[in-house]
């Protein structure tokens, strides 16, 4: 909220918004106009109605482009749900990201789980700098697979629903890391052999994979995007991590269902 | 809509259901169209069942017409070393309207997009490797948008139709005509300085 001297000591609100934002979705209103769903620095998701914007002659050019990172100013419209984008100035356009259509569909998929998982204007300043830093080392081209688990899991514990790694979810018994483990989604977490059995909704859980998950909590993800994970720790990663998102979106993700079509298509060539 | 006799409820209601129209304007051309004589009415309603009947999609490039092959495929004296592939039949027409253009088309009918789940089997891209087969092709313009899902469209194509051999061209982006070089935002120009050519 910006404040308005008006004289005489009196100040007005002006429901004028200026927040670092960066582009995570959006679709076209109308004959030229588009709506652009951001995700701010200051307000968490923010959806804004953009002017024109389709023109080919729009003063927001290329800026709108999906990823974009910005300076957002924005009218507040209250009670509407829908702002209107006053001026997005390109901090940078991270274009690289859609150059590459196998990169194009990591880095859609890490802002539509951002989407998926936040509710509108909802401030989470760490959500935003996580995914920042993660569309820059997509950008610079590191290894989109540790990154986008190193990304979820940090998500989740950003959002309140980071699964119970250390003991088991049901009985509570710290977890040894030479126990065979699984990973249960309906609990949310970690299970012991004793409650295993008789359990259908489980995933096993090597200790490498396990290690990277509590290892991601903690360092860089810089640092994670470095980690060389063998093949089929990848396989449990992706199953675990998107078992437990699945549970608790009741729904897939768009952006999985192209990367499993495109993945297809590319081997079947 | 309790106020509404049921049969001016329902046009309301279906006349909201197209893009772009809110309720006040569903409610006024409902009302306009309460107004208008009958057989006004009668020619706008058969008009669209006319055009549901009639309208088909061209057998050759996707493109919609009234016969199996739309106009512009039965035009013999179109260049046919030349494909320009776009994502809808109104892009087809944008292009038709700069009078620069003279060789045939294919419609993809769609773009692809992950965001939206819409992947390449969505899109008409094995149709048009068919067409390439023959060899007449000698140069394929991929004019998708300008935005992510026409530049992803793009680079598939790119990717998919680079072993065929054939010589594949995208069309130029950056500044627009009659706009001003210091508004321009850092991507549109960058685009276009790569895009430069010989003066």
């Amino acid at each position: 909220m910006v404040w308005l001297d008006i004289g005489q000591g009196t100040k007005i609100a002006m429901p004028l918004h200026t927040t670092e934002a960066i582009v995570i979705g959006g679709h076209d209103l109308g004959e030229v106009d588009r709506i652009v769903v951001f995700y701010t620095e200051k307000l968490g998701k923010v959806r804004a109605v953009a002017s024109g914007a389709r023109r080919v002659r729009s003063k927001f050019g290329a800026a709108l482009l999906l990823f974009t990172y910005g300076r957002l100013v924005f009218f507040e419209r209250v009670g509407k749900g829908l702002h209107r984008v006053n001026e997005f100035a390109i901090l940078r356009p991270f274009e690289k990201l859609r150059t590459d259509l196998e990169v194009l569909a990591h880095a859609s998929y890490l802002v539509e789980l951002l989407a998926a998982s936040t509710s509108d204007e909802e401030r989470n300043e760490e959500l935003f700098h996580l995914l920042l830093q993660a569309l820059g080392l997509l950008e610079k081209g590191h290894d989109s697979f540790p990154i986008a688990r190193a990304y979820e899991i940090r998500l989740l514990r950003s959002i309140g629903y980071l699964p119970e790694l250390q003991s088991c979810v049901i009985c509570r018994v710290p977890l040894e890391p030479a126990t065979p483990l699984a990973f249960s989604p309906g609990e949310g977490g970690l299970v012991c052999p004793d409650c295993q059995s008789g359990r259908k909704d489980i995933y096993l859980v090597s200790t490498t994979a396990l290690g990277f998950l509590r290892m991601a909590l903690k360092l860089s993800l810089d640092r994670m995007g470095r980690i060389n994970l063998p093949g089929t720790s990848r396989e449990e990663l992706v199953e675990v991590l998107q078992a437990y998102i699945r549970h608790l979106l009741h729904r897939d993700l768009r952006t999985l269902d192209f990367l499993r079509a495109y993945a297809t298509l590319w081997k079947a060539r | 809509m309790p106020h509404y006799a049921p049969s001016l409820s329902r046009l309301i209601e279906e006349l909201q259901r197209l893009p772009g129209i809110g309720p006040k304007t569903a409610q006024r051309l409902a009302f306009y169209l309460l107004k208008v004589p009958r057989e006004e009415a009668s020619v706008l309603a058969y008009t669209i069942l006319e055009m549901k009947d009639r309208i088909r999609v061209c057998s050759i490039c996707f493109n919609i017409g009234e016969e199996d092959k739309c106009k512009i495929c039965r035009d013999g004296t179109r260049d046919e070393t030349l494909l320009c592939v776009v994502e809808e039949p109104n892009d087809l027409l944008a292009i038709e309207r700069t009078r620069e253009y003279k060789g045939y088309y294919h419609v993809l009918q769609g773009s692809l997009s992950p965001l939206e789940g819409r992947g390449p089997e969505d899109i008409r891209a094995r149709e048009l490797i068919n067409r390439l087969k023959d060899g007449q092709v000698r140069e394929v313009i991929i004019a998708t948008n300008p935005n992510v899902e026409g530049e992803a469209t793009a680079f598939y194509l790119g990717k998919l139709l680079k072993p065929i051999g054939v010589r594949i061209t995208r069309i130029a982006m950056g500044l627009p005509m009659g706009g001003d070089l210091e508004y321009a935002d850092e991507v549109t120009l960058s685009r276009a300085l790569e895009g430069r050519r010989e003066f």
